[in-house]
């Protein structure tokens, strides 16, 4: 008896299985997501590795890994450019409906939530 | 048909899902259909159940004895306790498959889970990928070493698992080393797909960055737990041999640290894009390679437990990915141009490339070392050994140099270092560096490698807390907390870089550990009851030797007194073990007396019970504890850099006008 449950239940998964993978192919799903849908997710990746960026920079100024004139320069850079990257993040079309809730808007590192009071807490 | 046939159905229905996958994973890719791209994940998933299945399967049919299959009735014996019934699924050559494409699948799984919707165009091919390597170990398991095979009787009690590997640390050993092995195909699926669809930015580094931090770390506790077996089973007094299998378990794991180290770099400065490519393919390769080794028998070692026919199959699918790999980077050869190019040779970018290549030297040397018998035998017609002095002496220079890059990679200005930098960062590490060395030589340190270690350990301890007491410093001041609270801060918001600092420190540790080790002492003796002989700080009684009758093996004990200048005493008992199935194989069970500064190690070699006498031998090992301890610490910084919490998605500067958005973000 407890054979005969053990291979009902081994069937089962096997049909289960089969079915995850196929089920897919015949359920009508939305549209696939936009290169806009894309570019912005590019970019708010972007964003979030450019103000992590922006604040390991910072720390390595601050341990001396940097010199002035490079700390200058590199966050004149970073920052330009993270300036850049919000602004076409902003002139994209507004969020698609098909996308998952939450994930729109500006990304936000935890860590540089001190960042954004200054730089004097971004460590 | 039994319930255990049903596993022969999942292996063959899994392959054709993972074939079907894909598939249509990169179709799905390449169309960016969503219904196939859905598909591929769903393939992942399904395919992933019908070897959990598989393998449930297979460990149910060792614990209840199942003997009229052929895997089972040469890798169990009634007599065996369940834990290791269970834990022999992976002591053959079909059951380590099976394991192989367990771990796959469950890596696979989580992977999909977290990428498919954050990746969407590399996800679709990532999983074409990990299913074509599932459907590899499916093809192995379903036409060449099958577990669920039948004999043509049912034997009344099975050969039983080799004696050396019924061993705890034998039993949660290969699982972890799998770990880190498989634990690679993700990000290499990952790269093939960035190859692919040509998104070859930062989009797959950021992907994987904790997906390489894991498979370091278990590569990390796989090569250190099938060290401590062979230290506490082999029966040599050493914990690593140079052999062929524990040289393919490291391997990949400097090739991976030296992905994980470059990866920084094209974070950072966009450079070294064509080098991660090549560094991840080689990576995954040696996987490949390691198991080849183990699995193929085509080199004699002491931890080949299944050799069998299959090594031509994975040799096959070794030059394929190899074959593929190359060509899509050369495909790409474009696109994986840099955007930066290395300023100065004394700045941070060119200290990790040369950090790389001594990781990729080291590599390099024990593949040569490793290969060299067939290399040889292929070119002369003669099989050539290289024993431990080769690899001894290639490896001590260069991995004394990789301890001094520890510490300087970490502390370099990027771009370019001024002399101001180099002295304002250098100047207490260096310091700390000639003192340890001084001290080292007053206390009677003669050889050149141990001062060597001394001092260029000192460097490196030196520069982890100048670098923790400079972000603390800075913290106190900013935030007006206390030492402590900044520093738990400091770590808390910084994981990843000080978490690797921390596995700097455990790395320091194992060289304290490996080079102390080297200073053993070592007596041999035949001692009758009642003698005693003296070995270091040691005097050691023997008090004679005892038979013993264990689960499934009968054991000889000697029993020796052992007493430190000015302690008390400690009793050791080594032992040598009977298994009287299978292959009536004996095994050396050593005792040890491990302390943090050295260990106090015995073997029995034989024993006489007409006599009483034994054969002993005694080893001293120093400093020993520090590797196992290292490797804590390196497995604790991972955990910490791995614990770095994804970005989150905001809506806070929703409304605000762009500008003013951005300057709020970075102000």
């Amino acid at each position: 008896m407890t054979g005969l449950l053990v291979s009902l239940a081994a069937l089962w998964v096997l049909l289960a299985a089969v079915w995850v993978a196929l089920w897919p192919l015949f359920v009508a799903r939305g549209a696939p997501p936009s290169e806009t849908e894309v570019e912005r997710q590019e970019l708010e990746a972007e964003k979030a590795r450019l103000l992590q960026e922006i604040h390991e920079l910072e720390l390595d100024y601050q341990t001396g890994k940097l010199s002035d004139e490079d700390h200058r320069t590199i966050e004149a850079r970073l920052k330009g450019k993270a300036v850049e990257v919000m602004q076409r993040l902003d002139a994209l079309s507004p969020v698609e409906s098909t996308r998952e809730p939450g994930a729109s808007g500006v990304l936000e590192m935890p860590e540089m939530q001190g960042a954004r009071r200054g730089d004097s807490e971004a460590y | 048909m039994s319930i255990y046939s049903l596993g022969t159905v999942a292996l063959w229905v899994g392959l054709a899902l993972a074939l079907y996958g894909a598939v249509v994973g990169h179709l799905g890719g390449w169309r960016r259909d969503p219904r196939l791209s859905a598909a591929a994940v769903g393939a992942v998933f399904g395919t992933s159940a019908c070897i959990v299945l598989a393998y449930a399967l297979l460990t149910a049919a060792f614990v209840t004895d199942q003997f009229q299959f052929s895997f089972v009735a040469t890798n169990a014996a009634r007599a065996m306790p369940v834990w290791y019934k269970a834990a022999a699924v992976w002591g053959g050559m079909a059951g380590s498959m099976l394991l192989w494409a367990l771990i796959l699948s469950g890596y696979s799984t989580a992977a999909m889970l977290s990428t498919r919707r954050r990746f969407p165009r590399l996800a679709p091919h990532a999983a074409s990928v990990l299913l074509t390597i599932m459907a590899f170990f499916l093809v192995v398991m379903v036409f060449s070493s099958r577990p669920f095979e039948r004999l043509d009787f049912t034997p009344l009690d099975g050969q039983g698992l080799n004696p050396l590997l019924q061993n705890h640390w034998m039993a949660v050993h290969p699982p972890n080393l799998y770990m880190g092995y498989v634990g690679w195909s993700v990000p290499f699926a990952f790269a093939i797909a960035a190859l692919v669809t040509g998104r070859l930015g930062t989009e797959w580094i950021t992907a994987m960055r904790k997906w390489s931090l894991v498979p370091f770390m278990f590569l990390t506790i796989g090569n250190l737990m099938g060290s401590h077996w062979a230290y506490i089973e082999l029966g040599w007094g050493g914990y690593w041999g140079w052999d062929p299998v524990e040289n393919s378990a490291i391997m990949p794991w400097f090739a991976g640290t030296a992905f994980l180290h470059s990866i920084m770099i094209q974070e950072k400065r966009g450079m070294l894009r064509m080098w991660n490519m090549a560094l991840i393919v080689l990576t995954f390769s040696l996987t490949i390679l390691g198991t080849f080794v183990t699995r193929s028998g085509i080199i004699e070692s002491v931890h080949a437990f299944a050799s069998t026919n299959v090594g031509i199959v994975f040799l096959s699918f070794l030059t394929l990915v190899i074959a593929a790999s190359v060509a899509l980077i050369w495909w790409r050869s474009d696109l994986l141009t840099t955007e930066n190019r290395l300023e100065s040779f004394v700045s941070r970018e060119s200290a990790f490339l040369f950090n790389n290549l001594l990781l990729l030297g080291i590599a390099f040397a024990i593949w040569w070392g490793t290969f060299f018998p067939i290399l040889s035998e292929a070119f002369t017609g003669q099989r050539i050994s290289v024993g431990p002095p080769f690899f001894n002496q290639v490896n001590g220079p260069l991995s004394l140099a990789l301890l001094m890059m520890t510490g300087i990679g970490p502390v370099i200005a990027w771009r370019r270092a001024s002399r101001r930098n180099l002295e304002r960062n250098f100047r207490l590490p260096l310091v700390a560096l000639l003192v340890a060395g001084v001290v080292a030589v007053a206390l009677g340190l003669r050889a050149w490698y141990a001062v060597a270690v001394a001092a260029f350990g000192a460097f490196v301890a030196a520069t982890v807390v100048q670098e923790m007491w400079r972000g603390t410093r800075a913290r106190m001041r900013a935030k007006g907390t206390g030492p402590i609270a900044s520093l738990v801060g400091l770590v808390s918001r910084n994981r990843r870089r000080y978490g690797g600092y921390i596995v700097h420190i455990g790395v320091l540790f194992v060289f304290a550990g490996v080079t102390g080790s080297m200073f053993q002492l070592e007596e041999k003796a035949r001692l009758s009851p009642g003698d005693e002989i003296a070995i270091g700080r040691y005097a050691v009684e023997y008090r004679g030797g005892d038979v013993e009758q264990g689960p499934n093996y009968v054991a000889t004990v000697a029993n020796l007194t052992v007493r430190e200048e000015g302690g008390t005493p400690y009793r050791v008992r080594p032992e040598r073990r009977f298994y009287p199935t299978g292959e009536e194989q004996t095994t050396t069970e050593v005792a040890i007396w491990s302390r943090t500064f050295e260990d106090f190690y015995a073997i029995l070699e034989a024993f006489d019970p007409a006599t009483g006498a034994s054969d002993i031998t005694l080893i001293v090992n120093p400093m020993l504890m520090w590797i196992w301890i290292g490797g804590g610490v390196m497995v604790f910084g991972t955990l910490i850099a791995l614990s770095t919490p994804r970005p989150k998605p905001s809506r806070k500067n929703e409304g605000r006008e762009p500008a003013e958005a951005a300057e709020a973000a970075i102000a």
